[in-house]
């Protein structure tokens, strides 16, 4: 500590240092020593000086800032996502030839290019100008001329102020060539700090979001919604990961930076570099013939219990036995879990898996569930993956909820995104297919290259309420018959010596019971004749039954099959009114 | 071995064995990797279905290195019914037959203990990697295992094993008597033996084989309490333990409080409340039905204890002890930490002892190593006695210098490895004794003498390590409750001495090297994997834990392990005494005491604490010779702030992570002191906090990301202020703080040094210290608390403070520890609309009713959307006041709907937040010696 009797000895302090006094004074450079400093000897360090200035631009001061909240520099986010240094673009853009509060730089990413940009948090909060809205757009360009993926760092307080309306032009100009290059390259934005306005607009243009735990990002920030609309919320309620992984705008939710960061490096290694490629293929010592007696032990058990063939299980276990070694990449898993969307290998191959889950919501599509597919299989289209449908529904949610919402709508855009679907595409049925559920799944009338059915499969016009409409008539005149049965019962009743109304109640009981036991034979009935797979497969509708433990060696096999015919490149053709 | 230039070698080789390997957990993966070593050829595991489709990410690890053929499949080992269990042992055996398999190795599964199990496995011709059926029965009842101890002057607890047999004298005092009600219950007692006590012990046996009972359950329990009576005559004011033969795993067992007072009257209570626990133990058994063998044992129970094992290994004609373990860490009845005790290190420790003049120390050591060789010889004796011919353990507990046979587990135990690690087993050529192979490892040992049986010659064993430790690490909260359900993303690679057993969670996907998801499904039991690491001591053994712990990174969603917990204790241990006498009742107590700790770490209000700093600091602008106010205030600030994360960033984890704040308390108590109640730091606190940093794992490491170490600006700040003091040392020539900060606290320069540089030496004092007041929260905490109150004493006695005995406190402390989820809702309401069931099937009971408690995950209701019928689980724990559905199963519900009002176990306490600012920051002032 400071000795309060400094000022009594020889001694007397001025302030503290954190230097090392002790430490021995660095050489002086050999240049200086030898000779006078000329103007290019001058011109040389003004260069070092200059080159140096992007990454010291922010100050210590800045930088403790940003650590004290808990985040990294987006320097020390860069050295996440790779351990080689980055190539910076652009370097000293700006009025200070600082960079103008961002970072453009090619990274490489296990032997790939990748585009990545970054705020600079440290300097002006990472805002944007007009200057630092170009330099992105023209490394956006540039990404989609190349063919590089891109991965973003988004950690911006917004527009510049003191930038007037170039602030806004700079997001503008961002927003136009990250349009341009959507279903060119992929994109993987990851949201760090607190990011409004534009900030959340550009970053959900890109095709995937990811966001970390203590983050912000959205329309506006509190402050805003409490002037408007008088409404208190934390940001963490109002744009925090729990909101928008549960709305699919962050189709990641992860703990931390890092996490966020080795989450879009894993992401990365299933997607292709742009549109003309296929996704990265890495051959597989899991045997594509390696049975997969897990999926009938799961049916056997499932089926087995109380509610039997009316249990829900979890479909994650089935997908993950079909591919190489286990491994699956979910997306969005917080949004619509009757719905499962992921990324898997089969023999090496890149998938998307589209898999109803009876385990949540019997597996019903609502309006969540219809987005999360539209939106997954529209991004596989595009970028040359081919796709596992898995279907297990007992149909579109019903009710007013659903149709506020406009269910109609959200279930078309999933249609129209399967038929769109131009990859190769499978549907495997795995137990209920109903009506407009079977209809818009990806059939082959809406372009399927195969059906496969497990033997549990349930294909009908409708559920088991359609008995009713099957079974009309027999139903009616048994209905019909009750008043008759109870009269004819009670008379024998009476005739027996019985209490008149004790035998009318009695028969009326008894006739209930007896119409009950008749209704269930024809529910029985019902399941048993027409929700099975035989009248899909005798009209074509299913290609084959497939067995429980040979789905990897039979789904493996068709794919490799596809995959040896299909030649990638961009989805082209009219543009469709909706996407 | 097959390799063997020795002939007699090769004779044993075990290449010819085809081992299926019936059983999960580490012990699986331990067994392939050994049995693969050792060259066998054909190997197999057998699968059940929980091992992999129950949880997403929760495959059995093992099969990413194995090829389909290898992979066999049981929907599970032992079948849920007596039937079901006899058709799944022949399922097993006709699975080994017909894919090539000659042996079985069942691991600790729970066949690995089943006589039954093992002689359907030996009567299909199969060899079993484990012990034989016949010292299964011999050392699986307990009553006859205590008998035949009795017999080998192996020491026993006082008390009563044959209570049935007891029963049946009281009843008929005599043969003839006997005879006639064996006569009147259908016995044929034609060919009874003369003698009495031969003529009882085969009327038992005869009853059991008639399913027929010669005494009722009334008789029984009058005779356990007049057993109880003269047993506490004899031993006043005991507690008593009654155990029915078939007991284990925490089931059929009761202990009989001690009488309120010792007299007749007293005595008699008890002798009533022991007949109610009888019934009890009996019928949790299971063993209430006619010919049940209802015998029980009534022993003196054992008040604090350790619970030492003795590791074994035979073939039949002769056994070998390997040393004994320590495994009194334990909370609810599961073992947390075991710890290897060899005669060798205990010889070497009292030498150590007796070197630094602990004489009490040495005394209460070498009654360890008095007991340890009474136990390893009455274990070889035992062993020896029920002909066992594989590995097992001689399970005992020490009372003081007492120690009492407990039971023989018959099987292997997954803490093996802390006595594999301790001695190898050497296998020597009878006739020339330069010919020898030495064993390593105790599963490579069991198959060797299931393979060749009683052609290996006796072994010796030979030391490796002096000490050997095992931490499990189990998937459990801060109170050491279980946590399932987590997933782990990323663990770092095991440290070169550090062995782990970790069921192959850490086998990489072969195609990308990558770590692969795991979840911990829970299906068994918490244990994630084992820790293991062998030294040549236990202060060695304790330091590479605590650093295999503290160097371990284990990432995770939903993830929380017992690893911290380890790192506080093995710091506790090394700080206090490696040898301390830990009883099994000392986990409670010392969890207590962190849970104290964590209560009053949370206390503390790190925002304040750096406002109140900087203005202390800016007072001590006064004395300072510069008048310009203002440029001074502004370099303290500057010199503050460059501090703000280099001190604000450890002590934050510290104080959200008690047991890693105890474990950095513990190894640091050397460091400071409290002279009058002021703190004195006896180590330069820039040192401190760089330990701090190293205890947190956060050292500079390039290659790791930015936010998992020490920030690079607060790096250059620390090794500057280092290399600082390094250099003033070395200029002083002194490492003691206490004289260096005097020193520094002068103004006049020392000789020889340019009072220039000593005044700028002294400023860099003054900035280097400027703010470390803050680290005083530490010491300050413990002394809060006490953290030092639970200590070891010179003769290793574990000291625990009254405060810390106490149950309501416990569960008070265990709540601080882990918070239950609370909730401000008293009513559960439907998911989603459907059709309501209370039930899953008309014919099963309500998953829930009226006045019935349900803990947070348990399904409460069925709801029926389109014919699927999901079962609901509870968000929260709570009671349920009142069923608010009238309607029958099947009542249309829409969503939102109250389904059931109930009382949660948690609400949420609405505190007034300035009130809890003020008294945060009260406590954070006292804590810091400011009040």
């Amino acid at each position: 500590m400071a000795d309060s009797n400094a000022s009594d000895g020889p001694v007397a302090l001025e302030r503290p240092r954190l230097d090392n006094p002790l430490a021995e004074p660095a050489p002086p450079p050999p240049a200086e020593m030898s000779r006078t400093v000329q103007a290019y000897e001058q011109t040389l360090s003004e260069g070092h000086r200059l080159r140096a200035r992007p990454r010291e631009a922010g100050g210590i001061e800045q930088v403790i800032r940003q650590h004290a909240k808990g985040r990294m520099t987006v320097w020390e986010r860069i050295g996440v996502l790779t351990s080689e240094p980055p190539t910076v673009l652009f370097q000293n853009w700006g009025p200070n030839l600082d960079g103008a509060s961002l970072v453009t730089a090619v990274i490489r990413i296990g032997g790939r290019d990748v585009a990545v940009y970054g705020h600079d948090f440290t300097v002006r909060a990472g805002s944007m100008d007009a200057t630092n809205g170009r330099k992105l757009a023209r490394h956006f360009r540039m990404a989609g001329e190349r063919g590089m993926p891109l991965i973003g760092m988004n950690d911006s307080a917004g527009a510049f102020v003191p930038a007037g309306v170039g602030g806004l032009d700079g997001y503008a100009d961002a927003f136009t060539a990250l349009r341009k290059i959507s279903g060119v390259v992929p994109s993987i934005m990851c949201m760090f700090g607190f990011n409004a306005g534009g900030g959340s607009y550009l970053p959900r243009q890109g095709s995937f979001v990811i966001q970390p735990e203590n983050t912000f990002f959205g329309l506006t920030g509190p402050q805003v919604v409490q002037s408007v609309l008088g409404e208190q919320v934390t940001p963490d309620e109002l744009g925090g990961p729990g909101v928008h992984g549960a709305s699919g705008v962050a189709d990641l939710t992860v703990p931390d930076e890092v996490s966020a960061l080795r989450t879009a490096r894993r992401l990365l290694s299933y997607l292709p570099n742009h549109n003309s490629e296929s996704a990265p293929f890495r051959s597989t010592r899991d045997p594509i013939d390696r049975a997969t007696p897990e999926i009938d032990t799961l049916l056997r058990t499932t089926f087995g219990q109380p509610a039997g063939f009316n249990t829900p299980f979890d479909i994650h276990i089935m997908i993950q036995q079909m591919v190489d070694h286990g491994d699956i990449f979910e997306l969005q898993p917080g949004r619509a879990p009757n719905t499962v969307t992921c990324f898997g290998r089969i023999g090496g191959h890149v998938v998307g898996f589209v898999a109803n889950n009876s385990a949540y919501d019997s597996g019903q599509i609502d309006v969540g569930a219809a987005l999360k597919n539209a939106r997954f299989i529209r991004f596989c289209n595009l970028y040359n993956i081919p796709l596992i449908f898995m279907e297990d529904t007992t149909g579109f949610r019903p009710g007013t909820e659903q149709e506020r919402l406009g269910i109609v709508h959200a279930g078309r855009a999933m249609l129209d995104a399967i038929i769109d679907v131009r990859t190769p595409r499978i549907l495997l049925l795995v137990r209920n297919a109903y009506g407009g559920a079977y209809a818009s799944f990806n059939n082959y009338s809406t372009g399927a290259d195969l059906v496969l059915a497990l033997p549990t499969t349930r294909v009908a016009v409708m559920g088991p309420a359609g008995k009713e409409f099957v079974f009309k008539k027999e139903l009616r005149a048994l209905r019909a018959s009750v008043p008759e049965r109870v009269r004819s019962r009670t008379r024998a009743r009476i005739e027996a010596g019985a209490d008149p109304e004790a035998a009318h109640a009695e028969s009326e009981s008894e006739a209930q019971a007896w119409l009950a036991q008749q209704e269930a034979q024809f529910a029985e009935r019902y399941e048993r004749e027409l929700m099975n797979p035989r009248e899909a497969l005798s009209l074509g509708s299913i290609s084959q039954i497939v067995m429980p433990e040979e789905l990897r060696a039979v789904l493996g096999h068709h794919l490799e099959l596809m995959m040896r015919h299909y030649v990638p490149g961009p989805f082209q053709g009219v543009q469709r009114e909706f996407h | 071995m097959a390799l063997s230039e020795s002939a007699w070698q090769r004779g044993f080789s075990c290449e010819d064995l085809a081992i299926l390997i019936v059983c999960r957990g580490p012990v699986r993966k331990e067994a392939i990797d050994v049995f693969r070593e050792m060259g066998i050829r054909r190997l197999g595991i057998l699968l059940s279905e929980k091992d992999s489709i129950v949880y997403p990410h929760a495959l059995a690890p093992e099969l990413r290195e194995m090829t389909p053929d290898q992979i066999h499949r049981v929907p599970d080992y032992t079948g849920a019914t007596k039937t079901e269990r006899a058709s799944r042992m022949d399922e097993i055996v006709h699975i080994a037959k017909t894919h090539g398999y000659n042996a079985i190795f069942a691991g600790y599964g729970f066949m690995a203990e089943d006589a039954e199990f093992v002689a359907t496995i030996e009567g299909a011709g199969l060899v079993f990697v484990g012990p034989c059926a016949r010292t299964q029965r011999a050392a699986g009842q307990k009553d006859e295992a205590k008998r035949t101890a009795l017999g080998i002057d192996v020491s026993v607890t006082p008390g009563v094993d044959d209570l049935a047999r007891r029963t049946l004298k009281a009843k008929w005092p005599g043969r003839e008597a006997l005879l006639e009600g064996a006569r009147q219950a259908g016995l044929d007692p034609s060919e009874w033996p003369k003698d009495f006590d031969a003529a009882v012990d085969r009327a038992i046996g005869a009853s059991h084989e008639a399913g027929v009972d010669l005494f009722t359950l009334d008789e029984l329990s009058l005779q356990c309490a007049r057993e109880v009576v003269s047993l506490l005559e004899a031993h006043p004011s005991r507690r008593i333990r009654i155990k029915a033969v078939g007991s284990g795993g925490g089931k059929g067992q009761r202990i009989v409080p001690a009488p309120a007072q010792d007299d007749g009257a007293g005595r008699e209570a008890a002798g009533e409340r022991a007949r109610e626990l009888l019934l009890e133990v009996l019928s949790e058994v299971k063993a209430t039905g006619p010919g049940d063998n209802k015998n029980v044992l009534l022993e003196l129970n054992v008040e604090t204890t350790r619970h030492h094992e003795i590791q074994l290994l035979g073939n039949g004609s002769w056994c070998v002890s390997l040393g004994g373990r320590d495994c009194s860490v334990q909370m609810h009845e599961q073992k947390l930490l075991e710890i290897s005790i060899t005669q060798e290190g205990l010889k070497d420790e009292i030498a150590r002892a007796r070197d630094a003049g602990r004489e009490s120390q040495a005394r209460a050591l070498s009654a360890d190593l008095e007991t340890l060789q009474r136990m390893e010889a009455e274990a070889e004796r035992f062993g020896e006695a029920v002909g066992l011919d594989s590995a097992s353990t001689f399970e005992c507990i020490v009372d003081g210098t007492q120690h009492y046979f407990m039971e023989m587990n018959t099987r292997i135990q997954v803490e093996h490895r802390v006595s594999e690690l301790c001695y190898a087993l050497r296998f020597v050529n009878p006739q020339d004794p330069t010919d020898h192979f030495d064993v390593e490892s105790l599963v490579e040992a069991m198959a060797l003498v299931a393979w060749h049986k009683d052609r290996i010659p006796k072994p010796t064993r030979v030391p490796r390590f002096k000490a050997a430790v095992e931490a499990r690490l189990n998937a459990t909260d801060a109170s050491l409750a279980p946590h399932p359900g987590g997933e782990i993303i990323r663990w770092s690679d095991p440290l070169p001495y550090e062995v782990r057993d970790d069921q192959g969670i850490s086998i990489k996907n072969p195609d990308t090297g990558q770590f692969m998801r795991y979840r911990l499904a829970g299906a068994y039991d918490s244990n994630i994997a084992l820790l293991v690491t062998a030294a040549d001591s236990r202060r060695d053994v304790l330091e590479q834990l605590a650093e295999i712990v503290r160097v371990t990174k284990l990432r995770g969603l939903d993830l929380e392990t017992n690893l911290e917990f380890h790192y506080g204790l093995s710091n506790w241990m090394l700080s206090q005494a490696p040898w301390a006498k830990i009883s099994t009742a000392f986990a409670r107590p010392y969890l207590t005491l962190v849970g104290e700790l964590s209560q009053a770490a949370r206390e503390i209000d790190l925002d304040y604490l750096e406002k109140k700093i900087f203005e202390r600091i800016t007072k001590q602008m006064d004395g300072v010779a510069d008048s310009d106010g203002a440029e001074l205030f502004e370099a303290l600030r500057k010199a503050s702030n460059a501090k703000r994360t280099l001190l604000r960033r450890p002590l934050h984890a510290l104080l959200h992570k008690p047991h890693v704040l105890f474990g950095w308390l513990c190894r640091h108590r050397d460091c400071f002191g409290f002279e009058e109640g002021e703190l004195a730091w006896k180590k330069n606190p820039v040192d401190v906090l760089a330990d701090v940093y190293e205890h947190l794992n956060w050292d500079m490491r390039p290659e790791l990301p930015a936010a998992h170490c020490i920030w690079d600006h607060d790096h250059e700040l620390l090794s500057t202020a280092q290399s600082f003091y390094r250099g003033l040392e070395r200029r002083l020539e002194t490492t003691d703080w206490t004289r260096l900060s005097a020193r520094l606290a002068d103004p006049q320069p020392p000789a020889g040094l340019d009072p220039a540089l000593w005044k700028r030496c002294l400023e860099a004092h003054w900035g280097h210290q400027l703010a470390l007041e803050a680290l005083n929260v530490l010491p300050g905490l413990a002394r809060e608390v006490g953290v030092f109150e639970l200590r070891v004493g010179d003769d290793l006695e574990v000291h625990i403070p009254e405060r810390l005995r106490d149950p309501v406190h416990h569960e008070r402390m265990r709540r601080v520890l882990s918070p239950p989820p609370a909730t401000q809702a008293d009513t559960i309401a439907a998911v989603s609309g459907g059709m309501f069931y209370a039930r899953e099937a008309p014919d099963r009971p309500p998953l829930i009713q009226k006045g019935e408690h349900f803990e947070k995950g348990q399904p409460l209701y069925v709801i029926e959307v389109m014919k699927m019928f999901n079962k609901v689980p509870a968000p929260f724990s709570g009671t349920v006041d009142q069923v608010l559905i009238d309607g029958a199963d099947g009542t249309v519900v829409t969503k939102g709907q109250p389904l059931f009002r109930v009382t949660p176990d948690e609400r949420v306490v609405q505190e007034d937040p300035k009130e809890v600012a003020a008294r945060r920051q009260a406590f954070t002032e006292r804590v810091m010696g400011w009040a």
